[in-house]
């Protein structure tokens, strides 16, 4: 500690000496701090409402409310279908697996024949235990990477279509109406939900929106990025992209209809990052309300 | 203060008058850190609600430490860093009677110097100064709720000063 700092700290504490005292009203010091401390004294920040605040505050707090009560009524509901999804099961002795990765985060599952899956947020996928060494086959509703070890074709059924692989890495991505899938090593055949089939090799990607087959496109990268903890979009309708922002991080999402498409990428560190990578280009608004877990974007 | 003898904060006339009491000096605290006050109030509004929560565990005694370390997590959570820049208003003094234009516009001055160099202040030092100076916070209750002691607190008011008097040499 400086002497300066000494002096000062015990100026503060009101325990100089008269001769300390006296060396820093000479030197002029103490009118300089004094005045210091008397600006800072008239600082304020702007008004703080306490009753408008407060209002919000029980608003918030029966939000809360509401919400964990509806989280109850799920969880009786889930609790209802899951004794009857074991009584089926029992009863037919099928052995369906379904495995979900939960918003803001991914799941891993090693499929027993060295072939494993990595499931982005928000994403299921299914498949049949006993089944698996007769027939290598899933069904994936959302997004994951899959490492497929050689041997009988390995297929992923989708909303969207069917890709069938022999031994390969890829990645698949479907929601709503689109499916997109990027092949890293070996080959993959993918076929439309209506039947029309083409088939990427190592380093080639393909998009298809509501049955309409996109052309082939060669990709650079080696493994999706968002197993990088990145999601990245070319020509992306904006509802995709701000679905996507919400399975990320745990959030909802309300916004308008929005016509534009996103070019661009946002990091799964931050949702404030996330949403200005987003909304600044295409000049939109948004507020997060950190009580209700939601966002409310609108347009400019 | 009869509130301070519950066991906890369930009861609602306890928790509104905690909210009176905190939830101001709760924001202050947040906007010192941040330099985001609509972020401060979002974060002042979510320890509340956690509060009320946990309102069975929370002794009114401890409620204020209890906010303002709910308060420092969820910041430390949600925000990314940015440069502070913090913005004040002045509650004007009217201990004097006339001042001439001239010694107005010297004021002025020097408060706005004296602003920009509180936003640039490292953030102990600010978030001290500021909680005596705005907050009119004694240094020992500081100290007790950033968890120091008394002795640093007077350290960290006395290195901010150092460095906020280097604004005199410029008017």
């Amino acid at each position: 500690m400086s002497y300066k700092e000494e002096l000062y700290t015990k100026w503060i504490a009101g325990t100089l000496t008269d001769d300390e005292l006296k060396s820093l009203e000479d030197s002029g010091e103490l009118a300089e701090l004094q005045r210091i401390m008397d600006v800072g004294r008239q600082l304020q920040l702007p008004k703080y409402n306490h009753e408008e605040e407060f209002a919000y505050l029980i608003n918030a707090r029966k939000e809360k409310q509401t919400f964990s009560n509806q989280y109850s009524r799920v969880l009786i509901g889930l609790a209802a279908g899951l004794a009857l999804f074991f009584f089926i099961r029992m009863a037919f002795t099928s052995s369906l697996e379904e495995i979900s990765a939960p918003y803001g985060e991914v799941a891993q599952i090693a499929l027993g024949d060295g072939s494993a899956v990595t499931l982005n947020a928000g994403s299921t996928l299914e498949y049949n235990r006993k089944q698996w060494k007769n027939s290598r086959s899933v069904s994936l509703e959302g997004e994951g990477f899959f490492a497929v070890s050689e041997g009988t074709p390995f297929v992923v059924n989708t909303n969207n279509g069917r890709i069938k692989v022999l031994g390969t890495a890829f990645n698949i991505r479907s929601w709503s109406d689109n499916l997109y899938v990027e092949c890293y090593t070996g080959s993959v055949e993918v076929t439309s939900a209506s039947g029309i089939s083409d088939t990427l090799f190592q380093r080639q990607s393909i998009n298809i929106v509501n049955n309409t087959l996109g052309a082939v496109q060669n990709i650079q990268h080696q493994k999706p990025h968002w197993s990088t903890g990145n999601s990245r979009f070319y020509k992306e309708r904006v509802a995709s992209v701000l679905a996507e922002i919400g399975r990320q991080f745990d959030v909802e999402i309300k916004h308008p209809n929005i016509e534009d498409r996103f070019s661009g990428a946002f990091s799964h560190k931050s949702l404030q990052a996330a949403l200005r990578e987003v909304c600044k280009p295409l000049n939109l608004n948004y507020h997060i309300d950190l009580a209700t877990k939601s966002v409310t974007i609108s347009q400019e | 203060m009869d509130y301070q003898r519950m066991d906890n904060v369930c009861k609602e006339e306890v928790y509104k008058s905690l909210f009176l009491e905190h939830a101001e000096h709760l924001r202050n605290f947040i906007t010192y850190k941040s330099g985001d006050i609509e972020l401060a109030r979002d974060l002042v509004q979510e320890a509340f609600v956690k509060m009320w929560q946990n309102c069975k565990k929370v002794k009114p005694t401890k409620a204020k430490s209890y906010l303002f370390t709910i308060a420092n997590n969820l910041f430390l959570n949600t925000v990314q860093r940015e440069k502070v820049k913090l913005k004040f208003e002045t509650s004007k003094s009217h201990t004097h009677d006339i001042k001439s234009p001239q010694y107005l516009m010297e004021e002025e001055e020097f408060r706005v110097r004296l602003e920009q160099a509180i936003s640039a202040l490292p953030e102990d030092l600010r978030i001290v100064f500021l909680m005596n100076r705005i907050d009119k916070k004694k240094y020992r209750e500081i100290a007790e709720l950033l968890n120091i002691s008394t002795k640093a607190v007077e350290k960290r008011m006395s290195k901010a000063l150092l460095a906020l008097r280097k604004i005199h040499k410029n008017v």
